[in-house]
């Protein structure tokens, strides 16, 4: 009786951890969804504010901050007041250091370190471009070495290398190489867990056409 | 058994299926506006939800006692509910503040200009100095545009708000700078020595500036080097005066860079008609390193040496000879400046500052082969600060800076040896305090002890600011401070003890700044006591005051892709000083001065053209035909200048290339800055005194060599 008893608590408590695993992955799917679908700001706002609310629950996953720091940085690129800009990506810095903290070297989370830098440049591209274009520039180099199959630093690279002039390094030609290079590794990447990032890819499409 | 599963059900599961608590209510910022999309949740769970549109949130959750819930808002302060949930229904109402940041804060601005990447409110950005048309690539040059400065033409230096160019002392990481300027000839101004892109900061004050910096009566312009760069660089520059070569490296803490330079105006002098007479083109050479470790996560240790020769000879003509016969000029010098400087958070919530430097500077000077001047000054110095924030805004500074300075002089020629050395140990002490009230109330009280050995005497100098933030963009301050300076070293050679000068500044400031644009105003009162008169004798009896109005105006908003400035400055002065036989307004001085910067960049081809104009009213002349009650009331013709320049960024053999071109004067006003009389007064014999050419050219290519250049595969 007594064993019975044992086996069905151990039993539920077992049902339970994996009731709480399926929350997690159930949660983080739906949200990954909408930050995918997402253009509005208001989108991008609730789909952060619901990875903030996972961080807040799964204190050790790194992907709930990792997911924080993306659509923040996504959102700070659709502000039109330009002296917002800065508090928004700290924030975003905050999440991503928090995820770097949990999940040393990994090259998705240098990716999002660059594009935060980034996206600070447009507060005044004529003066931040020199300083933090090299700056978002090692980073990602960093995020190529930790991992040369991953897509996505080649597709910010190319970005970069689009909205950068001739002169600084940048231009169609080069940004279109980059991009080619970053769809073909798209076509190979496979995602190492359902959760794991996996976007960027339509994005990488649409640059290659402004490339022509 | 069948009571027994549910019971281990009813313990798993119990309170969740007890009591699901809804929770609604509406945030809002302190206005009472909605804030939308506040994120709203329980502390260590999934529950909760975002704001809508009108500010209002509503949810369930399952969590039940004494719980935490949270609201998060970028750019708010997170703010902590405890909540018991028990199942009853609950309508809150919360109000968010606002964090505080650069841009909701006051700050001090009485009397400053700050140009940095660091802070996000800046006036003039590094970049700025480097592309403004007739600034020619110099600091001095650029701050020359801003209100509050002087046009002279003929002097070398800044002159500040009726201040001659010695009571501005610049600041490099903290220690004073001796020689800041390139040594030339008298009448020709010289640049400055330091190349602009050393600095990633440079926060120049017209007045009221902090007790940090003394021994300066006008003005204190503070630079402050680059950190650690992001990457090695190899950097060429080919222009027309010279050319110049850099090679900086970077390893994972430390950089170490190595510049050298070598200008020649000789082949310049020679295409461009020069209406003085060249025998050597000005000539100099310079070599730096520069060295950065990162010692921890938050110390950082710079080290600059830089080593500097020159050499030049004119030929004046000789205004008491009406044959034509001419003077000539040599000046040779060799300067050395070296400092290291080191931060580090030493403690919690203390960081450390200290400096130290030393530096000499040689001047070999021989007049009409008869006459041999020389100077050879060194000064050793260092300082210590500590930085202590009290509270959330608040931060106390306190420290203090001790310099050794030796001066060695000889004057030599056929009737006079004369050969002396002086030494002066000056020593300060100072401590400051920012006092935030509220976050739209600051004052700064602080005070400055100062002693030099020359003078055996003790000062105390008081400085305090206040600013009130009036408006989202705008604030009002004002600043009071009593700002002490040594007199000339050559002053303790004559037997007449001599004191420190002094100068009172009373700054009354307005500024609006949003994202685009800048307005300036600022009002100031300036009050010279003991200032150094030589007639009839040595003595500190001089005095005299300066008030005035500079405003400022910089649009980025308006014209697209274009940046334009504009700065006004009245003065009024007036002071007996030196041989003045009266209090008069001084040679330097202006009633009113207009620049007017202009930038344009044309993004397609990656041009930038700029143009700046400047208009000043004539300045005071000494005719010695006029009785000393009228001593320096003349004036000179007025002041234009319109200057030129582009600038291109290319590649060259895949490497980032600006090739900038620029026109001084390009109009060819025939500008006068003073005349000088012949020992007998005569009017038909004086020499009117211009630029050493009426226009001025230049053209250059540099160009970087960036060492990871991973995306050529």
């Amino acid at each position: 009786m007594k064993t019975t008893l044992l086996l069905f608590s151990l039993l539920i408590s077992i049902s339970a951890m994996c009731q709480e695993n399926k929350k997690y992955t159930e949660s983080m799917k739906r949200n990954i969804a909408m930050l995918d679908t997402a253009t509005s700001m208001n989108t991008l706002q609730l789909a952060t504010n619901s990875f903030e609310r996972i961080a807040n629950a799964e204190k050790d996953e790194w992907l709930p901050y990792y997911y924080c720091a993306y659509g923040i940085g996504r959102m700070s690129y659709l502000l039109t007041d330009k002296t917002t800009v800065d508090p928004m990506l700290d924030r975003a810095q905050v999440f991503i250091d928090k995820a770097d903290s949990l999940q040393k070297d990994n090259s998705e989370i240098y990716t999002i370190k660059s594009f935060i830098l980034s996206a600070r440049i447009m507060v005044d591209p004529m003066t931040r471009g020199a300083q933090f274009g090299p700056q978002s520039g090692v980073v990602l180099e960093k995020a190529i070495q930790l991992d040369p199959e991953n897509p996505r630093p080649y597709m910010l690279k190319g970005t970069a290398a689009l909205y950068t002039p001739a002169a600084f390094g940048g231009g169609k030609d080069k940004a279109a190489v980059l991009l080619q290079t970053a769809i073909e590794k798209y076509k190979a990447f496979k995602p190492a867990g359902e959760l794991m990032p996996d976007w960027g890819e339509q994005r990488a499409v649409q640059m290659l056409e402004q490339c022509k | 058994m069948q009571k027994l599963i549910t019971l281990a059900l009813i313990i798993s599961y119990g309170s969740s299926i007890l009591a699901q608590t809804p929770l609604s209510g509406t945030v809002s910022d302190k206005k009472g506006e909605p804030i939308i999309g506040a994120n709203i949740y329980i502390k260590d769970s999934y529950d909760g939800t975002s704001t809508d549109a009108n500010g209002k949130f509503s949810f369930s959750t399952f969590e039940s006692d004494s719980q935490s819930l949270l609201f998060s808002y970028i750019g708010y302060e997170t703010f902590t509910l405890p909540i018991f949930l028990n199942g009853v229904p609950q309508e809150l109402k919360v109000i968010m503040t606002e964090v505080v940041n650069e841009l909701n804060t006051v700050v001090i601005t009485a009397g400053s200009f700050e140009a940095s990447d660091e802070r996000r409110i800046t006036i003039l950005r590094p970049l700025d100095i480097v592309t403004t048309a007739g600034a020619a690539g110099d600091t001095y040059g650029a701050l020359q545009t801003l209100p509050g400065t002087q046009q002279i033409g003929n002097e070398t230096g800044l002159f500040v708000r009726g201040g001659d160019a010695s009571e501005t002392k610049t600041f490099i990481d903290g220690i004073a700078v001796a020689d800041p300027y390139f040594t030339g000839v008298p009448e020709i101004p010289s640049r400055g020595r330091f190349s602009p892109f050393l600095f990633k900061g440079t926060f120049f004050s017209t007045g009221g500036y902090s007790a940090q910096y003394g021994d300066a009566m006008s003005s204190a312009l503070v630079l402050e080097s680059q950190d650690l760069p992001d990457r090695s660089t190899t950097n060429i520059g080919l222009m027309s005066v010279g050319a110049s070569i850099g090679h900086l490296h970077r390893w994972k803490n430390t950089s170490l860079g190595i510049y050298g330079s070598y200008i020649n105006l000789l082949p310049y002098t020679t295409i461009v008609k020069q209406r003085v007479d060249w025998t050597k083109a000005p000539e100099s050479t310079n070599g730096s390193l520069i060295f950065r470790q990162k010692t921890s996560k938050t110390g950082l240790l710079k080290a600059f040496i830089s080593y500097a020769p020159s050499n030049s000879i004119i030929n004046y003509p000789d205004i008491n000879d009406t044959t034509g016969s001419q003077i000539p000029y040599n000046v040779r010098n060799q300067n050395l400046f070296a400092n290291a400087s080191y931060k580090e958070l030493v403690a919690k919530n203390w960081t450390l500052f200290s400096a130290f430097s030393y530096s000499s500077d040689r001047n070999d000077i021989v007049i009409d082969q008869a006459d041999s001047i020389q100077n050879d000054n060194t000064l050793t110095q260092g300082r210590i600060t500590l930085t202590h924030p009290m509270g959330n805004l608040s931060t106390l500074r306190f420290g203090g800076e001790l310099q050794h300075a030796v001066y060695t002089d000889a004057f030599k020629n056929l009737f006079v040896d004369f050969s002396d050395s002086i030494k002066n140990n000056y020593a300060a002490a100072y401590a400051e305090a920012d006092v935030y009230v509220s976050q739209k109330l600051v004052a700064r009280i602080g005070g400055r002890l100062e002693n030099a050995s020359l003078l055996s005497e003790i000062n105390f100098a008081p400085r305090t600011s206040v600013a009130y933030k009036t408006g989202k963009d705008n604030q009002l301050s004002f600043a009071y401070g009593q700002f002490y300076q040594q007199p000339d070293h050559y002053f303790s050679y004559s037997s007449h003890p001599l004191t420190y000068s002094r100068a009172d500044h009373y700054i009354l400031n307005f500024q609006n700044v949003t994202d685009k644009q800048t307005f300036r105003a600022e009002a100031y009162y300036k009050s010279y006591k003991n200032l150094v008169s030589t007639n009839p004798d040595t003595t500190n009896d001089g005095q005299g005051y300066a008030r005035g109005l500079d405003l400022f105006w910089r649009d980025k908003k308006t014209i697209p892709y274009a940046d334009y400035w504009i700065s006004y400055s009245f003065l009024d002065t007036k002071r007996k000083y030196l041989d003045y036989p009266i209090e008069a307004t001084p040679t330097f001085a202006a009633k009113h001065t207009l620049s007017l910067v202009y930038k344009q960049t044309i993004p397609s081809i990656n041009v930038t053209v700029g143009t700046t104009y400047v208009f000043a009213t004539g300045r005071p002349y000494e005719d010695p035909n006029d009785d000393p009650q009228h001593y320096l009331s003349q004036r000179t013709p007025n002041f234009h200048n319109l200057s030129l320049n582009a600038s291109w960024l290319t590649a060259i053999f895949q490497n980032f290339t600006v090739i900038a071109v620029s026109v001084n004067n390009v109009l060819g006003f025939d500008n006068i800055y003073s005349y000088q009389y012949p020992s007998d007064g005569s009017e038909a014999g004086r020499i009117a005194i211009k630029s050493p050419a009426i226009r001025s050219y230049f053209i250059g290519v540099f160009m970087s060599i960036g060492e990871d250049r991973g995306e050529d595969e």
